[in-house]
C-alpha cells in the first residue's frame, strides 16, 4: 500500500470560490484562516476579528460554515475518483488516496502526484501533500507540508521522527503535558518507554504513533461515491460576467468527471443551473452526442456555452446535475434499472426531476406572511446531494399559525391585483361592488420594499364585496385606489 | 365634527423589553397631541419606565395612570391600574411577587396570587382590565368578577382584523354572561404608525428569528399606535369610549404621593435621629481631638449639624455611619467620598480620614441648603470584601427592606447595528466586521467604502433599512441590571414603594428604578463601592503591623513626608493609586506635588475633562510662575485662588456660575447635569447665553467669559469633583508612602490584591527589583497562597501567581509545610496534601517542585507517576524505569516561566538578546536619559502596553520594557497607519526614533517600527492593552 495524503489548509476559505481579496473566514469571532493578502497584513489564525480588522481594515470576512467545507471535501473526493477508487476522508480537511494499486496505470508515483497536484491547482485549492506507506504517516507528513515521496518505511519513519509534536493535533491535555516534559518531536516520544508514556498522555496518542510508524494496522473507511450527481456551489459575492463562472464550473466538472470514473459511468446529458437573487434561474443544458467522462471535454463545452450566454442578473449559486447517464462499456454498475426496493418514491421523484428538469418537481407550501400574495408559494423539493435518505420540503418559516385561520381569504388570488374604477364612492367590477365586511387592515412587508421582484410594503384595507351579478370578490383600497385581489368560490 | 374624549388604558413602552417600540416620553407627548385625557402606562410586569413617563406627563400636563400588564401562567392576560397610593403599593408588591420567583428578566404569575385577601377582593385598590384571547371562557370572566367585585372590565381591543364586528359581538355576549362591563383599549405598542418596522424588528429579536421568518408572529398592521380619536370613533361604539373616561376618573394616584422614610434602627432607643447624630459626632470628635476640639472645628460642626437637621438628613448620615462601623468592626478598610463625605461630621464619624488639618479649604463646599441636592456619600470598600458588607446590609435591613438600585442598559450604536442586522438576515461575521470600528457611523461619507469592503451596497434598500432601524433602536432600553453598588433601604417593605426583581446573581435583588429615577422621586441611596487599592492598602498595613509588632491604621501613616513627595516628583509611581498611568507619570514631574492638596489637584487634572478644556497648560504655567495669575474680580478670584485661577474641579464651575454669572444654586445644579449630557444630547446653548449675559452684567471681561465657556464644554461629563479627588488623594499618599519606605510590603500588598491597577504582576515585580527588593520564585515547600515577606525582608512569591492554581489546594500545602515532618518527595507531598494530577502538573510547570524533584521537566515527568490514581490500580506501586529528561535551556525556562506565571525572576529576556541588539545599535532604556533632547536613537523592548487615549486623536502610546527599565514611545497617526502590522502584532518591538526630554519626562517619538518578535522565539509575553 502507498498513500498519498492531500491536506487542504485553506479549505474553509477556498471552499468559497471567486471571493475578493483580502479575505478571511471567522468562527465565533476569531479568525480561522486568512488568504495570502490577509496573512501578509498580519492576520493569523486564532486572532480576534477586531484585531484582524485593525490590521487590515478592508478585510472581507465570512462566517465559517462547516457544511460548506464538508461539501467541498466531498466534491474533491469525487474528483479524486479519476485517480483511484480507494479514497478516504479525514475530517475536516484531508484526503487519503491509496495509489499503490494504480501506479502502473499512471506510470509511477511521480506521475500520479504531478497529475493530482495539477488538478488541485486547476481547481484553485492550495494543498500540502506527502506519499508514504502508512495512511497516518502520509497524513502527518502532508500536514507538516513535506511535499515529498517516502516510498520506504525507514525513510518515512526518519521523517516522522523530526515532526513537531503539534502536528498530530492531539487533545490539549496530552499536548500540554508533552510540552511540560520538554518533548518537542515525535522522535523524542518514540525513545521513551511506551508504558510510562501511556500512563502520562493516554492510549490514543501512543497508538497513533504505532499506526503512523506501521507497527499497528490502520484500516481506512473508504469514501462511497453517491448514487446520483448533483452539486451546488454558493458564490460569496455575486458574479456578473459569465466568463468568470468558467472557473467555478471547472470545480463542478472536475468532481463530475471523478464521480463518473468512480462509478464507471458516462454522462450523456447534464445541466448547469445558475441561480439569481431575483428572477427565475438560468439553466444550461449540456448534451453530449457521445457519452463522455472527460473533464477537459466538459470544460470546453462549458466555455462555449458561457461565452454565448448573456447574464440578465448576477449569479448567486451554481448547480451541476448529471441528468442522463449510461454505463461505461464493460462496467457493471447501474443507477436506475436496479433501484433498490423501498426507495420507490424517491427514485421516482429523482427520475422525474432528472427527466423533467430542475424545478419541475415542486410541492405546494404555506408561507407565514401577512401579505396575501406572499402567503403561499411553490417550493422546490429538496434533495440533498449524497444523502439519499430523506425527502424534505423547504419550510424555513415554521412560526406560529395566524391568529385565526383567515375565514375571509378567497380560494383564488389574482396573480397581481387588478385596479378597479370608482364611481359614486363605490369600486366597480361588473357593476358597483357592495362592501359586505368591515375593513381588515394589512400593513406589512417593509423589509423587502424596493428590492427587485419583491412585493414590498403593503398598506391596504381589505373588504369582502359583491357585485350585481352575485359574484363575491375580495377587494382592497390603498393610497392608489381600489383593487380586486381575489375571488370567492 | 364631534370627537369623543378618550383615555388609553393599555399601553406598553419600550420598557416592556422587545415589545414596546416607543419611549415613555414619546407616548406621553403623542397622547397629549392626540387630545387624550389620560394615558395609562402598563408595561409588562414592570414599573421601570413609570418615572420617566411621570416626568413627561407633568411637563405636558397629561394625566398618567400607573399600571401594569401581566399574564398568568395559564394565559389569562390582565391589565392592572392603580387607583390610589394603596393600590399602587399592592400592584408594586404583586409585580415583586411575580418577579422574585422567576429568573432575571422573567416573571411568573399564578392564578392563586389573585386570591381574595380582604373583604375588598384581590389586589385591593387596583382596577383590572381583562384582555380575552382567542378562546374566551365564561368561567374566566366569572372568576375575575368574583375576585375584583366592581373593579373588573373586559378590554375590547379592535385592530381592524379580519372580522372586528364578530369580535365585538362575541365580547359583548361574554360581558353579559359574566356581568362585566366593556371598555375600549388599544394595546398600544408604539406612539406613531411609523414605528411599525421597529416593532417588527423587536418581535423578531424576541423570538430570535429574522423578520422574514417571523411570519404571523408579527402584527398584521400598525393599528397598535396611539390612534386619532376620529379613527377610534369609527371603530368603537361610543359607550365603550366613554367608559375609558370613567375608569380614568377612578384612578387618582400620582407618583408625587410617594414618601420615602429612612430605616428606624439606625437610631439608639431614647434618641431622635438628631440627638443621636450629635451624640456620635461628639464621641468621634473626642477621639479625633484628644487635646480638645479647636474652635474653628467646633464652629463648623455646629454649622453642619444645624444644616443637617434642617434638611432632615440625619438618618442618611447615620445609615452610612452604621455601615462604616460594621466594616471597621470586621477590619474592612473603607473610605467615604463625595460632597457630604468631606464634612467635619463625616470626619468625626470616621467615614473619611481626610482631616481638616490637611486642607482647611474643603469643608466650605459642604452641601448647601439652597441647592437642595441630596447628600452624596459614596463609600469605597476593599474590593474583595465588599460582599461581606453587602451581606451585612441585607441581613440588617432584610430583603424586604433593601435592594440595589437598577442600572438601565440601553442600546448603543454597536448593539443596535448588530441586532438590527441580525434580524434583517445579515451574516454575523459581516456585521461584526462592520461594527468593529464605528468611525463610519458618525462620518457617513466613509460609509460606502466600509460597506463595499464587506461586499455590501450601501445604497441597497436593505442596507438603508438596516441603518435606519439601528438609528431608531439606539437608546432603547434593553434590560435592567444592578447598579455598581447603590443600595436603597426603607422603613417599611420596599416592594410597596417600587417593584423588586432578581438579578443574574442569586443573592442580589434590584429595584426597577435607576439612579435618575430615584433622584426624581426623592429616594436616597447609599453607594457601597469596591476599590482594589483599599484591599492592597489593608494588606500593606497588616504586614507592616506584623513586622513592627503593633497595629497600623490609615491615620498612623506619617503625613506630608518629604521623601514620599520627592519620589512622586520623579514620576516613580508604578503601582501607586491613581497616579500610575502614563499620563499621570508625565504630569508628576511637571506639577511637582509637595503637599496633600497638590495630590488632590493631580488626581483631578489628568482627566479627559481638564485636558479637553485646555486647563492643564495654563494651570502648570501659573503654578511654575511662568505666567501671571490674572485678577478678575474678588468673588471669582476667591473661587479660583486655590487652583491658580484655572477652574479644575466641577464644584468650581458651579460656583463660578453663581458668583460670576448670577446663577441660582438650583440653576448651577442644572448646569452640572447639562454638562454631563451635552456631548450626547447637546442643550448647553441656553446656559452659554445666560453665562455670557450674567458675566457681562457683572462687568467681567468677555474674553474671560469665552474661556470659561470653552472650558465648561471641554469639561463635559468628565469634570471631576474636588470632593472625590480629596478622598482619592489620601490613598495616593498612603500607597506612595509604602512604595517609598516599604517597597517589599508595597509589592506584596499589590500582588496579593490582583487583579487591579494598570500593571501586570511581572511589571510590578521588575519595578520592585529595580528598587532593590529581593524576590524569590514560588516553591512548594516555602510558598503560601499569598506572597509574603520572610525574616530577611525578601519577598517569596505565592502560589497564587501560578496560573490556574487553586487557593484551597495551596492552603492544604501550607498545612503540610507546617507539620513536623518535612516533605520527602513528590509522592509524599501528593499524598499528604491530597493533590490531584492537575495540581501537580501546574506546580511542575511553574517550576515550584524544584526543591523536591529538580528541573521542571523532570518534575512534570515524576509528578505524573506520583499521583494517587483513585482507580482500580490504587495502591499498586508503579515500578517504572528511571527516565532522565534533558534540562531546559535558559531561554526555554524563560518561556515556561512566562507561560505558567506570566513573569520570570531569571534574567530578563532582553538580557539574552542584548548582544544581538547591540550589534544592531539598539540601546537599553537606561541609556535614553543621557542621550539628550532631540537625539536620534534606536531602542527595543517587550511591548507591555499599548494605549490609544480618546483625548489624543489617533496617537498610540506604547510602553516597552527591557532589562533596565521602561521606555515610553509615542506613535503618531501617520506611522500608525503605515506600520499597523508592527504596531499591533509585535511582542518585541524595535523603535527608530527621536527623543523628547522635558525635565524628568522622556518620550521617544517613533519614526520607524521594526518587528523583532522572531528573536524571542516562542517567548510569550502579554501586553496589557488599554483602550
Amino acid at each position: 500500500m502507498l498513500w498519498l495524503a492531500l491536506h487542504f489548509p485553506l479549505l474553509p476559505l477556498e471552499a468559497l470560490p471567486l471571493r475578493q481579496s483580502p479575505s478571511a473566514v471567522v468562527a465565533r469571532g476569531r479568525v480561522l484562516v486568512g488568504d495570502a493578502e490577509a496573512v501578509a497584513a498580519g492576520v493569523c489564525a486564532g486572532q480576534k476579528l477586531s484585531t484582524a480588522l485593525g490590521l487590515q481594515p478592508g478585510l472581507s470576512v465570512f462566517e465559517r460554515v462547516e457544511a460548506r467545507e464538508k461539501q467541498a471535501l466531498d466534491s474533491l473526493a469525487c474528483w479524486a475518483g479519476c485517480f483511484t477508487p480507494t479514497i478516504s476522508l479525514v475530517s475536516p480537511d484531508t484526503l487519503l488516496l491509496e495509489i499503490g494499486g494504480c501506479l502502473r496505470l499512471f506510470g509511477g508515483v511521480e506521475a500520479i502526484v504531478t497529475a493530482v497536484l495539477a488538478g488541485c491547482a486547476e481547481q484553485a485549492y492550495s494543498s500540502g501533500w506527502a506519499v508514504a506507506p502508512t495512511p497516518l504517516g502520509a497524513n502527518w507528513l502532508a500536514r507538516a507540508g513535506a511535499a515529498r515521496i517516502y516510498p520506504e518505511p525507514a525513510v518515512m519513519q526518519a521523517a516522522l521522527a523530526d515532526l513537531p509534536c503539534a502536528i498530530p493535533g492531539w487533545p490539549d491535555e496530552a499536548a500540554n503535558r508533552l510540552e511540560s516534559f520538554g518533548l518537542r518531536q515525535l522522535g523524542d516520544l518514540r525513545k521513551l518507554p511506551g508504558a510510562g508514556l501511556r500512563r502520562r498522555i493516554g492510549n490514543g496518542p501512543v497508538d497513533d504513533l504505532l499506526r503512523a510508524w506501521g507497527d499497528l494496522p490502520d484500516p481506512q473507511k473508504s469514501f462511497v461515491f453517491p448514487e446520483s450527481f448533483a452539486l451546488d456551489i454558493e458564490l460569496p459575492s455575486r458574479v456578473e460576467h459569465a466568463e468568470a463562472l468558467v472557473f467555478v464550473g471547472q470545480r463542478l466538472f472536475a468532481a463530475l468527471a471523478g464521480w463518473l470514473h468512480g462509478r464507471q459511468l458516462l454522462v450523456r446529458r447534464c445541466s448547469l443551473q445558475l441561480t439569481h437573487d431575483d428572477g427565475p434561474p438560468t439553466s444550461l443544458a449540456l448534451n453530449f452526442a457521445e457519452p463522455a467522462a472527460d473533464e477537459g471535454r466538459f470544460v470546453r463545452l462549458l466555455r462555449e456555452h458561457l461565452s454565448r450566454l448573456h447574464l440578465t442578473a448576477p449569479v448567486e449559486a451554481l448547480r451541476l446535475q448529471a441528468d442522463e447517464l449510461v454505463d461505461k462499456p464493460g462496467a457493471s454498475a447501474h443507477l436506475f434499472e436496479q433501484a433498490p426496493a423501498g426507495e420507490g418514491t424517491l427514485a421516482c421523484l429523482e427520475r422525474l426531476r432528472a427527466r423533467l428538469g430542475e424545478g419541475a418537481v415542486q410541492a405546494l407550501g404555506e408561507v407565514a406572511d401577512h401579505r396575501p400574495e406572499c402567503a403561499t408559494g411553490m417550493q422546490e423539493v429538496n434533495f440533498n446531494f449524497g444523502r439519499f435518505s430523506r425527502l424534505t420540503v423547504k419550510d424555513e418559516k415554521t412560526s406560529p399559525q395566524p391568529a385565526d385561520s383567515h375565514p375571509s381569504r378567497p380560494l383564488w388570488l389574482l396573480p397581481t391585483p387588478q385596479a378597479l374604477t370608482e364611481r359614486a364612492g363605490s369600486p366597480q367590477w361588473h357593476g358597483p361592488l357592495k362592501l359586505l365586511s368591515r375593513a381588515e387592515r394589512l400593513e406589512s412587508g417593509w423589509w423587502d420594499e424596493g428590492e427587485g421582484g419583491a412585493t414590498g410594503d403593503v398598506r391596504r384595507d381589505y373588504f369582502v364585496a359583491r357585485n350585481p351579478l352575485g359574484q363575491w370578490a375580495w377587494v382592497f383600497r390603498n393610497a392608489d385606489g381600489w383593487f380586486l385581489h381575489g375571488l370567492f368560490a | 365634527m364631534f370627537l369623543p374624549d378618550y383615555a388609553e388604558l393599555h399601553c406598553l413602552s419600550n420598557f416592556s423589553f422587545l415589545r414596546g417600540a416607543s419611549h415613555p416620553a414619546e407616548l406621553i407627548e403623542q397622547a397629549a397631541a392626540q387630545g387624550y385625557t389620560t394615558l395609562a402606562l402598563t408595561d409588562e410586569c414592570s414599573l421601570a419606565g413609570i418615572v420617566r413617563a411621570h416626568q413627561a406627563a407633568k411637563q405636558v400636563g397629561l394625566k398618567l395612570i400607573v399600571g401594569s400588564e401581566m399574564t398568568t401562567v395559564d394565559g389569562l392576560k390582565l391589565v392592572f391600574l392603580a387607583k390610589n397610593r394603596e393600590g399602587y403599593g399592592n400592584l408594586s408588591a404583586l409585580i415583586t411577587l411575580a418577579r422574585r420567583r422567576a429568573e432575571k428578566g422573567a416573571y411568573t404569575l399564578q392564578r392563586h396570587d389573585l386570591n381574595v385577601v380582604s373583604s375588598n377582593g384581590a389586589v385591593p385598590d387596583c382596577l383590572v382590565l381583562w384582555v380575552p384571547g382567542e378562546a374566551v371562557s365564561i368561567d374566566d370572566g366569572r372568576w375575575l368578577a368574583e375576585r375584583f367585585p366592581g373593579r373588573a372590565w373586559i378590554a375590547v381591543e379592535l385592530h381592524a382584523g379580519p372580522d372586528d364586528a364578530a369580535k365585538l359581538a362575541s365580547l359583548q355576549a361574554l360581558g353579559e354572561a359574566c356581568s362585566l362591563q366593556l371598555v375600549a383599549a388599544s394595546d398600544v405598542h408604539m406612539h406613531v404608525k411609523a414605528r411599525r418596522p421597529v416593532q417588527d424588528v423587536l418581535t423578531a429579536l424576541r423570538l430570535k428569528t429574522t423578520v422574514f421568518d417571523a411570519g404571523y408572529a408579527l402584527f398584521p398592521n400598525a393599528e397598535r399606535h396611539l390612534r386619532t380619536r376620529l379613527r377610534l370613533s369609527r371603530l368603537y361604539p361610543p359607550a365603550l369610549l366613554a367608559e375609558t373616561l370613567r375608569i380614568g376618573d377612578l384612578c387618582s394616584f400620582s407618583l408625587d404621593e410617594l414618601r420615602y422614610e429612612y430605616p428606624e434602627e439606625i437610631v439608639e432607643a431614647g434618641h431622635t435621629p438628631t440627638s443621636w447624630l450629635r451624640h456620635e459626632t461628639e464621641r468621634g470628635l473626642l477621639k479625633r481631638y484628644p487635646q480638645g476640639v479647636p474652635d474653628q472645628v467646633r464652629k463648623l460642626v455646629e454649622h453642619e449639624l444645624v444644616l443637617i437637621a434642617e434638611l432632615k438628613y440625619e438618618a442618611y448620615f447615620l445609615t452610612v455611619y452604621d455601615i462604616v462601623c460594621f466594616a471597621r468592626s470586621v477590619n474592612i478598610l473603607c473610605q467615604g467620598r463625595g460632597s457630604a463625605a468631606n464634612s467635619i461630621v463625616c470626619f468625626a464619624l470616621g467615614i473619611t480620614e481626610v482631616s481638616p488639618d490637611r486642607s482647611g479649604m474643603l469643608f466650605e463646599r459642604f452641601i448647601s441648603k439652597e441647592r437642595g441636592e441630596p447628600p452624596d456619600i459614596d463609600v469605597d470598600f476593599e474590593h474583595e470584601r465588599r460582599p461581606e458588607v453587602i451581606a451585612y446590609i441585607y441581613k440588617k435591613y432584610t430583603r424586604e427592606r433593601t435592594a440595589l438600585a437598577a442600572a438601565l442598559i440601553t442600546y448603543r450604536t454597536k448593539g443596535a447595528l448588530r441586532d438590527a442586522g441580525r434580524v434583517l438576515g445579515f451574516e454575523t461575521a459581516r456585521i461584526d466586521a462592520l461594527t468593529a470600528s464605528l468611525a463610519w457611523w458618525d462620518k457617513r461619507e466613509q460609509l460606502p467604502e466600509r460597506f463595499a469592503e464587506q461586499g455590501l451596497d450601501p445604497t441597497s434598500p436593505r442596507v438603508e433599512k438596516w441603518l435606519w432601524i439601528a438609528g431608531q433602536l439606539r437608546g432603547f432600553p434593553r434590560h435592567l441590571t444592578q447598579h455598581v453598588g447603590g443600595f436603597v433601604m426603607s422603613r417599611g417593605p420596599l416592594a410597596r414603594l417600587v417593584p423588586v426583581e432578581n438579578t443574574a446573581m442569586p443573592e442580589r435583588t434590584v429595584i426597577q428604578w435607576d439612579k435618575d429615577d430615584l433622584d426624581a422621586v426623592g429616594l436616597m441611596k447609599v453607594d457601597v463601592l469596591a476599590l482594589g487599592m483599599l484591599s492592597a492598602i489593608r494588606r500593606m498595613l497588616s504586614i507592616l503591623g506584623e513586622i513592627s509588632g503593633r497595629p497600623w491604621d490609615l491615620k498612623d501613616i506619617p503625613p506630608e513626608d518629604p521623601k514620599t513627595y520627592d519620589m512622586l516628583c520623579h514620576a516613580d509611581s508604578m503601582g501607586v493609586f491613581q497616579v500610575e498611568s502614563r499620563a499621570q507619570m508625565a504630569m508628576l514631574p511637571r506639577l511637582k506635588p509637595r503637599c496633600y492638596y497638590d495630590l488632590v489637584v493631580e488626581v483631578a487634572l489628568v482627566r479627559p475633562g481638564p485636558i479637553q478644556g485646555d486647563m492643564v497648560h495654563p494651570y502648570l504655567k501659573r503654578r511654575q510662575r511662568r505666567e501671571r495669575i490674572e485678577k478678575i474680580s474678588p468673588a471669582v478670584d476667591e473661587v479660583l485662588k486655590r487652583t491658580c485661577g484655572v477652574p479644575i474641579f466641577q464644584e468650581q464651575v458651579m460656583q463660578l456660575a453663581i458668583v460670576a454669572a448670577n446663577f441660582t444654586p438650583g440653576e448651577a445644579d442644572q448646569l452640572r447635569r447639562a454638562m454631563a449630557a451635552w456631548k450626547r444630547k447637546g442643550g448647553l446653548e441656553p446656559f452659554e447665553q445666560k453665562l455670557l449675559a450674567g458675566m457681562a452684567a457683572n462687568q467681567l471681561p468677555e474674553s474671560f467669559a469665552r474661556r470659561i465657556i470653552q472650558q465648561i464644554q471641554g469639561f463635559g461629563e468628565y469634570g471631576f469633583p474636588e470632593s472625590h479627588a480629596a478622598s482619592f488623594a489620601l490613598l495616593v499618599y498612603v500607597s506612595a508612602w509604602f512604595k517609598r519606605h516599604h517597597p517589599a510590603i508595597f509589592l506584596c500588598g499589590l500582588l496579593n490584591s490582583q487583579p487591579m491597577g494598570f500593571y501586570s504582576p511581572s511589571m510590578l515585580i521588575q519595578d520592585a527589583r529595580r528598587h532593590g527588593v529581593n524576590v524569590l520564585p514560588p516553591d512548594v515547600t516555602a510558598s503560601e497562597w499569598d506572597s509574603r515577606i520572610d525574616e530577611n525582608g525578601t519577598v517569596r512569591l505565592g502560589l497564587r501567581e501560578i496560573s490556574g492554581f487553586s487557593k484551597v489546594v495551596a492552603e492544604r500545602i501550607s498545612t503540610v509545610n507546617r507539620e513536623k515532618h518535612p516533605i520527602l518527595n513528590i509522592a509524599d507531598l501528593a499524598t499528604r496534601a491530597g493533590l490531584q494530577r492537575r495540581d501537580l502538573d501546574l506546580l511542575a510547570s511553574a517550576d515550584a517542585l524544584q526543591s523536591l524533584s529538580g528541573h521542571r521537566r523532570q518534575a512534570a515527568w515524576d509528578a505524573t507517576a506520583a499521583v494517587v490514581q483513585g482507580d482500580l490500580f490504587d495502591g499498586l506501586s508503579t515500578s517504572e524505569p528511571e527516565t532522565e529528561l534533558p534540562a531546559p535551556s535558559e531561554a526555554e525556562s524563560l518561556v515556561a516561566d512566562y507561560r505558567s506565571l506570566g513573569l520570570t525572576l531569571r534574567q530578563h529576556p532582553l538580557t539574552l538578546l542584548r548582544k544581538h541588539l547591540a550589534e544592531r545599535r539598539f540601546v537599553a532604556a537606561s541609556m535614553l536619559k543621557t542621550a539628550g533632547h532631540r537625539a536620534l536613537i534606536r531602542t527595543a523592548g517587550i511591548v507591555v502596553g499599548r494605549q490609544r487615549p480618546g483625548t489624543a486623536t489617533g496617537i498610540v502610546f506604547v510602553t516597552l520594557e527591557d532589562e533596565s527599565g521602561l521606555v515610553n514611545v509615542v506613535v503618531h497617526p501617520q506611522l500608525v497607519e503605515k506600520q499597523r502590522r508592527e504596531l499591533l502584532g509585535a511582542t518585541l518591538l524595535g523603535i527608530y526614533g527621536q527623543l523628547q526630554i522635558e525635565g524628568e519626562v522622556v518620550h521617544l517619538v517613533a519614526k520607524r517600527l521594526v518587528d523583532l518578535s522572531a528573536w524571542l522565539g516562542r517567548l510569550e509575553t502579554s501586553s496589557r492593552d488599554f483602550h
